[in-house]
């Protein structure tokens, strides 16, 4: 199934080396059937899987979330303002 | 501090009393709503000689404490015709403290077209009428009377706004490197100009400083406490690089940012205004990604933005403001962002009312939504004086009034900020219930709701809502009165040994045995003074509603509706 990812601000300098990414943009991720958050994640090489914020169609879930064809995820580190 | 400084407009007579026992255990938000609150006739109006604004330090302010240095200034506020603290940075507040200063009122009311500078030294207070500065930009004025004074001096000022009245006048304070921060919400910039007060001075050489009771217990508190701040990832990582803007792109992915005015929770162009753009941009151009607004800052959140040719453009540029112009606005060049903060800064005007004012005038067509020229010319017409420039000027619900236009969304007067009520659920029961009007800070419940802060409770649901908004709300009020940041709430809301180094530090800076409860009780009893006021001006819970659109619009992309009944939100500040 295909994956919409975004990767937001120092996370795609965190990512493994085969994966490009620039902040707030798109790509696609082809993983099979009955992936779950925490997998891409891990498939991302992004580490402290507990202290990142996954939105799975604008909905914060967690890393056993099983996902759907065409999800649409950002991923963040921890961020605050307001 | 010990000392309480009143400065009557009407006469030009400064008086100096000691602080009453009530207070003693009073500072910031605490002080000025008590103060307000026991001395300001609710009915009377705003901009007339029986409103009175008040300056005041928070309880840690002036000591090594990290991050203490914020300013609270109350009065009964023109935008709203409720009370009113709106919090600043800058360099007064610690020198205000270290004179002894726990509160500055400014009473009674100048002769018509006289304006005065307010001098506080050690020494005492003076009052001189004001001719240099008058109608001058707040950069100027800022240099100004630094040139005057010395340039060490703490500079609070009433801009061109402030001298027009307008109800979304903001007060700019100085900071360290001459530029303004701004007690921004409210108008009180405009009571400050009705008073016929134009600048207030702040020299604190040779000032006496702040007395610590138990200076070892201080000291010890105040490192787990810095500790604290630079250990937690949102505080000692994430604001300090991307400042307050990181929110653009997460806000905008959980679909609660506000866009063209309030119709959707996302915006097309989030990413071309957002923290990790902006950061990109200045450090491209050489700017500072990050500084603070306050000697003691170590989360230094704020950044100096530059133009294109490598210039100082803006300082202090905030999600709140980048979202209003930007996203709710349609517009996404960050430069026309940045150009409208600093002439929002230099007039010295709310950015966050003047940006939904801006986006309500774009539902009538005084500017296309996405204009970014047409509204950086609409801003700059406030600081002309032109009749159009003072209908935006005086914010939201007037510019709604005076073109016809409904869909205004505001409370009590005071247009919210950057997160969409019916996709934030949290905020939303702060915006309806805040004495202060809609107001983000009140209650942050964005923390919990989208950051993973404190806990976690679903935005687009209305369990644990009430309680969250609740709890945040005492919280907030009780921060607001040591004189720290609220930022470092995120941390003390995951770190209960932080929190703990809060309460060390008043006890060892004052020689009490508070408890965290006595905290909890401190907040409960400012948002008990303040709904008082406001019940006393004229304000029943049918003021504490969101405005009809949210219950009737579906905003994309959750679909949802404001779905609270009025006795749900009556419950929040129900205590």
């Amino acid at each position: 199934m295909n994956l919409e990812i975004r990767l937001f601000a120092d996370l795609p300098k965190k990512v493994r080396a085969s994966i490009t990414a620039v902040p707030g943009e798109a790509f696609i991720l082809e993983l099979p059937e009955g992936t779950t958050l925490g997998q891409v994640f891990a498939h991302l090489g992004l580490e402290g899987e507990q202290t990142l914020i996954g939105l799975v169609n604008g909905l914060r879930q967690l890393g056993d979330y099983e996902l759907k064809d065409g999800d649409r995820i950002g991923i963040f580190p921890p961020v605050g303002g307001g | 501090m010990s000392k309480i400084i009143r400065v009557n407009m009407s006469n030009l007579t400064v008086t100096e009393e000691a602080v009453p026992q009530k207070y003693a255990a009073f500072g910031g938000r605490a002080m000025t709503s008590a103060i307000v609150a026991d001395e300001v006739e609710p009915t009377s109006h705003p901009l007339g000689k029986y409103n009175k604004l008040v300056f005041a330090p928070g309880l840690l302010t002036g000591t090594t404490a990290a991050n203490s240095g914020r300013l609270s200034v109350g009065a009964k506020s023109p935008l709203t015709g409720g009370i009113k603290e709106s919090n600043a940075g800058g360099t007064s507040s610690q020198k205000l403290a270290r004179l002894g200063i726990k509160a500055l009122i400014i009473e009674g009311q100048a002769a018509e077209g006289k304006y005065y500078t307010v001098k506080v030294t050690k020494d005492g207070v003076t009052i001189e009428e004001e001719n240099q500065v008058v109608g001058k930009g707040n950069y100027e004025a800022v240099k100004a009377l630094s040139a005057r004074y010395g340039e060490k001096v703490g500079v609070i000022l009433a801009g061109p706004a402030g001298e027009m009245k307008l109800a979304s006048a903001n007060i700019s304070v100085k900071d360290p490197e001459g530029n303004l921060r701004s007690a921004g919400r409210g108008g009180l910039g405009a009571v400050m100009g009705s008073k016929g007060v134009k600048a207030i001075i702040i020299d604190d050489a040779d000032a006496p400083g702040v007395t610590i009771a138990n200076p070892d217990a201080f000291k010890e508190a105040a490192r787990v406490f810095a500790k604290g701040l630079m250990d937690h990832p949102v505080t000692g990582q994430g604001l300090p690089t991307y400042g307050t803007n990181v929110l653009v792109n997460i806000i905008n992915e959980a679909g609660g940012l506000p866009t063209k005015n309030f119709r959707t929770g996302r915006f097309d162009g989030a990413n071309k205004i957002s923290g990790e753009t902006m950061y990109d941009t200045i450090v491209a151009r050489g700017g500072k990604p990050t500084h603070g607004c306050h000697a003691g800052c170590i989360i230094r959140c704020s950044q100096h933005y530059y133009d294109k040719d490598g210039n100082y453009k803006t300082s202090g540029f905030e999600y709140e403001t980048i979202w209003g112009f930007g996203a709710n606005c349609c517009v996404e060049d960050l430069d026309d962002i940045a150009e409208i903060d600093w002439h929002c800064d230099d007039i010295g005007i709310d950015t966050i009312e003047t940006a939904v004012a801006a986006g309500v005038a774009m539902d009538a067509e005084v500017v296309k939504f996405g204009d970014s020229k047409g509204l950086v010319n609409l801003v700059k017409e406030i600081g002309t004086g032109s009749a159009l420039g003072r209908i935006i000027g005086n914010g939201s619900v007037f510019t709604g009034k005076a073109f016809g236009i409904t869909r205004v969304p505001a409370v009590k007067g005071q247009g919210l900020p950057a997160y969409d009520p019916r996709n934030v659920k949290g905020v939303g029961l702060t915006y309806a219930t805040s004495p202060m009007g809609g107001d983000h800070t009140a209650g942050y419940s964005v923390a919990t709701n989208i950051l993973k802060v404190g806990g976690y409770v679903n935005p687009l649901g209305k369990e644990g809502q009430i309680e969250l908004s609740r709890n945040l709300q005492i919280a907030t009020a009780a921060v607001d009165s040591t004189g720290l940041c609220l930022f470092i709430a995120f941390c003390v809301l995951d770190n209960a040994e932080a929190f703990q180094a809060v309460v060390d530090m008043i006890n060892a800076e004052y020689g009490l045995s508070l408890t965290g409860d006595d905290v909890t009780e401190l907040g409960k009893t400012i948002l008990r003074i303040e709904k008082d006021f406001n019940k006393r001006a004229g304000f029943t819970n049918e003021d504490d509603r969101l405005p009809e659109f949210f219950d009737e619009d579906v905003c994309a992309p959750h679909n949802t509706k404001w779905d609270f009944t009025d006795e749900e939100v009556d419950e929040v500040l129900n205590f």
